[in-house]
């Protein structure tokens, strides 16, 4: 007897319907597929009991046949078999079992779990082998690492978004004086627009893409709709509150004063604190305040307010038989926790994304539209025509003023005149005086047609464009003292007023055809093959103007100046055309290699010596399908993969020809700019030019293994990788005897080394509960083996006397700081050298090495419990190993504030093993026990690095952290109760993010993330009184129609 | 394909240039560091100005700790900068016979040198300005860096009657505006001081080149033109008072400031700002010059505007040699070759023209029983009395010049005693009281430059900042 079953099959993270799943009785070949509505229908024995419903990329279900002849199933998508299909160069798609690389794929849910308004950050912690961080600032830049640093510049991944480049230009201006961050452009991506993310890191992934691709591929696949799909709309919305995550935590026993108590100092070399009621700041009508001299708790934590952001997303889709569309519209409101409401962002996205089939011909297609507008607060030491920066400000406060006392800023003991010190500003008033405002537009989108040309062969063209235009501007307010007032007597100094102007335009255009085919060669080889040709361009231009010494205070005008205005244009553009091809050959069901090739000729190199070849090669081999009788319930799956891959990065425009620019004489602050006095004048380009560059070329080797054991209940993928970067393009510093001080060069060889390991397992999984354990584990070790001519040593970046260097022999990126002289020889021999006052004398020629930027390992620990519609996952990051600079903790030191400055509280101390110089005999330096004491009024000059050079060293921090990433609660609203809303789902979650940060005793200054030096290199070397991080707790709701 | 692809030159910057832009950098290059990095430790170390005590710009160079990476600027501005503007004027305007432009270029970049030079000993002076084809220059000896200048001198002055009769260059000559007669005496006075550098060896020409005269008498080789703008005012100025968050860094030493006071000079108001002086409560507000004991920024109680800031304008020319130094140098020159007479006369011009540069007039200091007056006597005394002056002479105008002045002939002396002595003489060095080299050293030397020695294997090893040289007095 025969009966027929009819069900529909849904995935359950987007309740769509799942074309192509197979259905088949239990332990038969019986069976069906769901048509492209996700229907099916089969006819089966009375007998049957239970029907198994499986597909790739989701687990696989049994389901026992009830008397009903209805049998709906929902598929759970199950990121960990490696049935999945995932997306690699080029944006085709493959079977995740082919790959002879490690691979990694995010899907949606992981992405959006924690309300993140940047996608990126959402991968934070969850991917073996790429480091993410974020600036910490609203609207800021996220940073991403694949497999360590490499380059001198431009460390980056290439992001393509269905198949199409998109720019990730970072609109941050580096400075110690004034900086925003204004994020990168990756983070104009709606998150809730994506439906996964593809990282690849390795030479042999990211081959086919050539020069782009030196520091990995992010590919990012929007969600789309569906032929035939009924009209879907979807809300997610939801809102986080934000507050301050970690600040410095100050010592709570001496005052203000330096190093008496002085009623108007910023530091706190004072007394000790003894809670009396006593005068403090300025005099006013001859009258001072009143205070007690008592530590200020949680001064700083205290400042700040709350933040807010919010996201608002709605989309719908639908398709009938030839064309589905999915709208998009998403808008991000963030509110950060500076009081005064002066750090904002918005972002509002639109997009239309759409798919039309007729017969052999498809067609992909989309536009989006992104508007941002900023208004943010600068981080640094400030300026003397833009005035002071917040942190800064905030830093030096002695820890017994109460920072919120200063809150109203017109008070007269507040206001410019009569303010505290001389040596700082109101915090409050400095937020409202300073800002940057800026405002994006951006559309992006592209169509992709292919065509069948016969079975097995299609031809396929793609055009992809990405053009933004950014207003970004600068105001700094002009602050005069009264004649007569503390200030003007005491002579603080004016700020003279800024306003400045920045217009750019960034563009990419990025054609690509090619041809793609399927063959059979024999019965056991197939292979498919992709050849094709890539055409990219792009560019920026900008228009920059600023005025400093503003005539009228309050009116932001380039003419509101004596002086002309300081104007640059820039014109930036480079093309690259690039001939690829690929070829995939599988062997029966277990052997797979695959091969790239690419050419590239790019417009950055000299023009003769522009074209450059790369190639990528990789195998895996299934071992449980080779040797079938090692498959079992205990080991499901034995996969080795093995790859080889070359790829490469030019040069940035215009650095091959000399040439000449307006005369221009930097000065220790500021600049003598031509024309003076009428006379203009042009200077040679300090920078060499070279007509023999080469592209820089990363070599890498790369082993692996995934298994999957105990029912697909624990998995285990482990790679490891070699990989090499050869003549990096640097500005290399030449002696400027030579009458240039830096030229255009190929140097170096950098190795990155690594292991990251994934291990997914599920301890427990049973009907209603379920608990899922993943690490991701990342080790990466980097050696610069060779510089250029010998050098052995090539500056990054400095800040006062630390610098952040490449040394031969060394990791990439170490610290260099001032060391004390010590006894070269004889019976003192490594004795400190001591001065009259008793601060240590300084070695003035060589400094020492402290220590590398890059971590020892990284580790995200994350865990999921599941039961019925609940559901509890928390993820912990781990980051061991490194140092970072910290100008937070270098200005807490000077002023007093730190706790270590109470050392020996604060007595008059002799350096440990130290000597003092009794002088040259017989043309030697003889050495005496040291007698000199450091005194007690000058006990703050040992812990000032400009006094003490030594202390520069105690502003390089332990980078070491552990913080509570992600705690996610989610409750799916029974279904039941939904379909009486006429609704399909309904999900409530509640949403932690960075709730928790360990860092070493060393380190009670800053979060070692953050950092205001943009998302490259630089942004390793640490941070220079950068904003705080952030914890944010909220909830979500999503909502499907 | 390949035109699409040849599209690699900045369209905003031209790869042409010709003297006349390329002179007017390479002068505002050697007046940004020489009127700015270098004037300010020319006037830290010649004891005109010390640190403020409330704020910490300048504690390394007060305190003597200048490392190999401080004012690498020095180098990279100079050498890598206008040295090369000058040097690629030279080879232009050489080559098109353009003399008028050609001495104005190689003058100037005999003057960077020679202050390079008399930093830091040695020079990459005829490997130097290649680019990349020579990308480790060997350093020479001064002394061999010196008689090439002044061959380099002998040069530019033998061009002089070709210039003068080729059109008069414009404004883009920041310092003669074009006058080439200037330029050669210049070049001339250069050559006195180079070769005064080694007195002993050189005293036959020196005895010619003064009998030849021709040096600056009345202007100044300054560069002027600077306004109280953004970017365009006097370098130490801009750096210092426009930029700095805190213009007060710069106060008067008590070294200069009580010599001043001593003999009343009246340049004082020129030097430095009046101060206020804490009064009891009640009492009327009172002011003065009040300045700090060398290097005692560590010195606690007095305010920012209880001591004397230096005063410097924005519209303040640089000064790369001068009327009054030139005529200094005569007297010293005279002085050593024993003509008494005419020692005084230069020496007297001298302090005149010193005076004068601030529209005060000499007359009653120089006259007999002045504070200043030239009293003769032996050669040691002739030289002190005259290096004495330079040394005054040189506050706001070429204080680095005072700073080679006191390494060569040891005036002002270094006092052994604190200025609190009685036994103590005005206008003696005193000990920085943070010095960190101990004894009654001083600097005399910046060390080879971080960004030279890091790069170029010829660099010499390094030499502690208080190692003199071979024309310094031993």
């Amino acid at each position: 007897q025969q009966r027929t079953i009819t069900g529909t099959v849904t995935g359950k993270d987007d309740g769509l319907p799942l074309p192509g799943v197979t259905v088949v009785v239990k332990g038969t070949k019986v069976g069906t597929m769901t048509d492209a509505t996700g229907k099916y229908s089969l006819s089966i024995s009375e007998s049957v009991t239970t029907i198994e419903f499986s597909y790739i990329g989701y687990v696989a279900q049994s389901r026992a046949i009830g008397t009903s002849g209805v049998l709906n199933a929902v598929l759970a998508s199950d990121a960990n078999l490696l049935g999945e299909v995932v997306v690699t160069a080029m944006g085709q798609t493959k079977q995740a079992r082919t790959l002879g690389y490690a691979n990694s794929t995010i899907k949606a849910a992981d992405i959006t779990a924690a309300n993140n308004v940047n996608a990126l950050s959402g991968v934070q912690g969850k991917v073996a082998g790429v480091s993410i961080s974020n600036s910490g600032s609203v609207g800021g830049s996220t940073k991403v690492i694949i497999r360590g640093v490499s380059s001198f510049t431009g460390n980056q991944p290439l992001y393509v978004v269905d198949g199409v480049p998109i720019n990730d230009n970072n609109a941050t201006t580096v400075t110690s004086t004034r900086t925003v961050d204004l994020g990168n452009q990756v983070n104009d991506i709606n998150p809730d627009d994506i439906e996964s993310m593809d990282i690849l890191k390795g030479a042999s992934a990211t081959a086919l893409y050539g020069s782009r691709a030196a520091h990995g591929v992010v590919m990012i696949t929007t969600k789309s709709a569906k032929q035939n799909q009924k009209l879907k709309i979807t809300y997610n919305g939801a809102i986080n509150f934000s507050n301050v995550l970690m600040t410095t935590t100050t010592q709570n026993q001496f005052g203000q004063g330096w190093p008496n108590f002085a009623f108007e100092e910023n530091g706190s070399w004072g007394p000790r604190l003894n809670g009396l009621t006593r005068e403090w700041g300025t005099e006013v009508d001859g009258v001072r305040q009143q205070k007690a001299y008592a530590y200020a708790e949680d001064n700083v934590r205290n400042f700040y307010d709350t933040g807010l952001d919010h996201t608002n997303e709605i989309s719908i889709s639908g398709g009938g038989e030839h064309t589905s569309l999915i709208f998009s519209y998403g808008n991000v409101g963030q509110r950060g926790i500076t009081p005064g409401n002066v750090d904002r962002y918005k972002r509002n996205n639109f997009s239309l994304r759409g798919t039309t089939k007729y017969d052999k011909f498809t067609a992909n297609f989309s536009l989006n539209y992104v508007r941002k507008d900023a208004n943010l607060i600068f981080s640094g030491q400030g300026s003397a025509d833009g005035g002071k920066t917040l942190f800064q400000e905030l830093i030096q406060t002695p820890v017994d003023i109460n920072l919120t006392s200063l809150k109203d800023y017109n008070n007269k003991y507040n206001n410019y005149d009569n303010f505290y010190t001389l040596y700082a500003s109101n915090p409050y008033k400095v937020v409202q005086d300073n800002k940057a405002v800026a405002q994006d537009d951006r559309v992006y989108g592209k169509v992709d047609l292919s065509y069948q040309l016969a079975k097995g062969l299609t031809a396929v063209g793609r055009l992809g464009g990405d053009f933004s235009s950014t207003r970004l501007r600068d105001y700094g307010s002009v602050i005069k003292y009264t004649p007569g007032s503390f200030s003007a007597d005491g002579g603080k100094a004016p700020v003279t007023g800024r306003y400045g102007e920045n217009y750019r335009k960034n563009d990419q255009i990025d054609a690509t055809v090619m041809l793609q085919g399927d063959y059979k060669l024999t019965d056991d080889i197939s292979l498919n093959a992709t050849a094709g040709g890539n055409y990219n361009q792009r560019g920026y231009n900008s228009l920059d103007a600023f005025v400093t010494g503003l005539n009228v205070p309050g009116w932001y005008s380039l003419l509101n100046t004596s002086s002309a205005p300081v104007l640059e244009s820039k014109d930036v553009r480079r093309r690259l055309f690039g001939a690829f091809g690929a070829f995939d050959f599988s062997f029966k069901d277990y052997l797979y290699v695959n091969v790239a090739l690419r050419n590239d000729w790019s417009s950055t190199l000299p023009v003769n010596r522009n074209s450059y070849f790369y190639a990528g090669a990789n195998a895996s081999l299934i071992v449980t399908d080779l040797f079938k009788e090692l498959k079992s319930d205990n080991v499901n799956l034995l996969k080795v993969r093995a790859a080889y891959g070359k790829t490469g990065n030019d040069a940035s425009p215009y650095l091959i020809y000399n040439t000449y620019q307006n005369g221009s004489a930097p000065l220790p602050n500021g600049n003598l700019l031509l024309p003076i006095g009428g006379v203009a004048g042009l200077q040679h380009n300090k920078r060499l030019g070279n007509l023999d560059l080469r592209p820089e070329m990363t070599t890498e080797i790369e082993f692996g293994g995934e298994g999957r054991f105990f029912n697909n209940r624990l998995g285990l993928d482990v790679s490891y990788y070699n990989r090499k970067t050869k003549d990096q393009i640097i500005n290399a510093t030449l002696p400027a005897e030579t009458g240039y001080t830096t030229r255009t060069i190929n140097i170096g060889n950098i190795q990155n080394r690594g292991f990251e390991i994934g291990l997914t397992g599920t301890p427990v999984r049973s009907e209603d509960f379920q608990w899922n354990v993943g690490v991701n584990f990342t080790k990466n070790i980097s050696k610069v083996l060779s510089l250029f001519d010998g050098v052995k040593q090539y500056q990054f970046y400095n800040a006062y006397s630390v610098d952040f260097v490449a040394e031969v022999g060394q990791p990439l990126g170490v610290y260099k700081v001032p060391q004390v002289e010590r006894v070269k020889s004889g019976p003192d021999a490594g004795k400190v050298v001591v001065l009259a006052n008793g601060l240590p004398k300084m070695d003035l020629v060589d400094k020492k090495t402290v220590g590398q930027s890059g971590p020892d390992f990284e580790v995200g620990f994350s865990n999921k419990f599941t039961y019925k519609s609940f559901s509890l996952s928390a993820l912990v990051d781990w980051r061991k190993g490194g140092y970072f600079y910290s100008y937070t903790s270098q200005l807490n030191n000077f002023v007093g504030n730190s706790t270590e400055t109470t050392f020996n509280f604060r007595q008059p101390f002799l350096i440990p093993n130290s000597v003092k110089e009794t002088g040259v005999v017989n043309g030697a330096m003889t050495y005496a026990e040291n007698t000199n004491q450091i005194a007690v009024n000058n006990v703050y000059a040992y812990w000032g690095s400009s006094s003490n050079n030594s202390m520069y060293e105690h502003a390089v921090l332990k980078r070491d952290y552990i913080k509570l990433r992600e705690v996610v609660f989610t409750y799916s609203l029974p279904k039941t109760f939904v379909s009486k809303l006429k609704l399909q789902n309904i999900d409530v979650s509640l949403v932690g993010r960075n709730l928790l940060i360990f860092t070493p005793d060393s380190n009670n200054f800053v979060d070692p993330e953050g950092s205001n030096y943009g998302n490259d290199i630089t942004s390793n070397f640490g941070e220079f009184a950068a904003g705080p991080t952030v914890r944010t707790i909220g909830g979500s709701l999503k909502v499907t129609f | 394909c390949k035109s699409d692809l040849d599209i690699n030159r900045d369209p905003y910057l031209p790869t042409e240039a010709t003297p006349k832009l390329l002179l007017p950098t390479g002068i505002a290059y050697s007046a940004s560091k020489i009127g700015g990095d270098i004037q300010n430790i020319g006037a830290f170390w010649s004891q005109h100005y010390t640190q403020n005590n409330t704020s910490a710009q300048y504690k390394t160079l007060d305190q003597y700790s200048v490392g190999v990476a401080d004012y690498n600027s020095i180098w990279t501005s100079v050498f890598g900068g206008g040295l090369k503007d000058l040097s690629l004027t030279m080879e232009m305007s050489k080559a098109s016979g353009a003399w008028n432009y050609y001495i104005p270029a190689s003058v100037m970049s005999v003057l960077d040198y020679h202050v390079l030079v008399d930093l830091y000993s040695q020079l990459p002076y005829t490997e130097g300005l290649t680019g990349d084809k020579n990308k480790a220059p060997h350093w020479e000896d001064g002394k061999v860096v010196n008689a090439k200048l002044i061959a380099q001198l002998d040069e530019a002055i033998s061009k002089g009657a070709e210039a003068i009769a080729l059109p008069r260059i414009g404004n883009e000559d920041f310092i003669f505006q074009g006058d080439i007669a200037q330029w050669i005496k210049f070049a001339k006075t250069l050559k006195l001081k180079l070769l005064m550098r080694d007195f002993t060896a050189n005293q036959a020409a020196i005895q010619a080149l003064l009998t030849e005269g021709d040096f600056l008498s009345t202007l100044d080789a300054k560069m002027t033109g600077f306004a109280d703008l953004e970017s365009k005012s006097n370098p130490l100025y801009e750096y210092d008072r426009r930029k700095l968050n805190t213009f007060f860094n710069i106060k008067a030493s008590n070294t200069l400031l009580n010599f001043l006071k001593e003999n009343k000079d009246p340049r004082i108001s020129d030097f430095f700002e009046l101060a206020k002086v804490e009064v009891p409560e009640g009492q009327p507000a009172k002011n003065d010059y009040i300045g700090l004991d060398q290097g005692n920024f560590t010195i606690t109680g007095l305010q920012t505007n209880n001591t004397s800031r230096a005063v410097l304008a924005a519209t303040d020319p640089v000064y790369f040699a001068s009327a009054a130094e030139s005529k200094f140098l005569q007297a010293e020159a005279w002085a050593r070759l024993g003509d008494a007479g005419k020692a005084k006369t230069a020496y007297d011009a001298a302090v005149t023209l010193a005076f004068a540069r601030w529209g005060k007039s000499a007359e009653s200091f120089i006259q007999p029983n002045g504070a200043y007056e030239f009293k003769g006597g032996t050669t040691e005394q002739m030289v002190k009395a005259i290096i004495t002056q330079k040394w005054v002479a040189a506050v706001r105008c070429q204080a680095w010049d005072s700073f080679f002045d006191q390494n060569r002939t040891g005036y002002p002396a270094i006092s052994t005693v604190s200025a609190e002595s009685p036994s103590y003489v005005k206008g003696e060095y005193t000990i920085s009281i943070n010095s960190s080299l101990g004894g009654t050293e001083i600097p005399r030397r910046l060390l080879y430059p971080k960004v030279s020695a890091d790069f170029n294997p010829n660099t010499p090893k390094a030499v502690a900042i208080n190692t003199k040289m071979w024309w310094h007095k031993q």
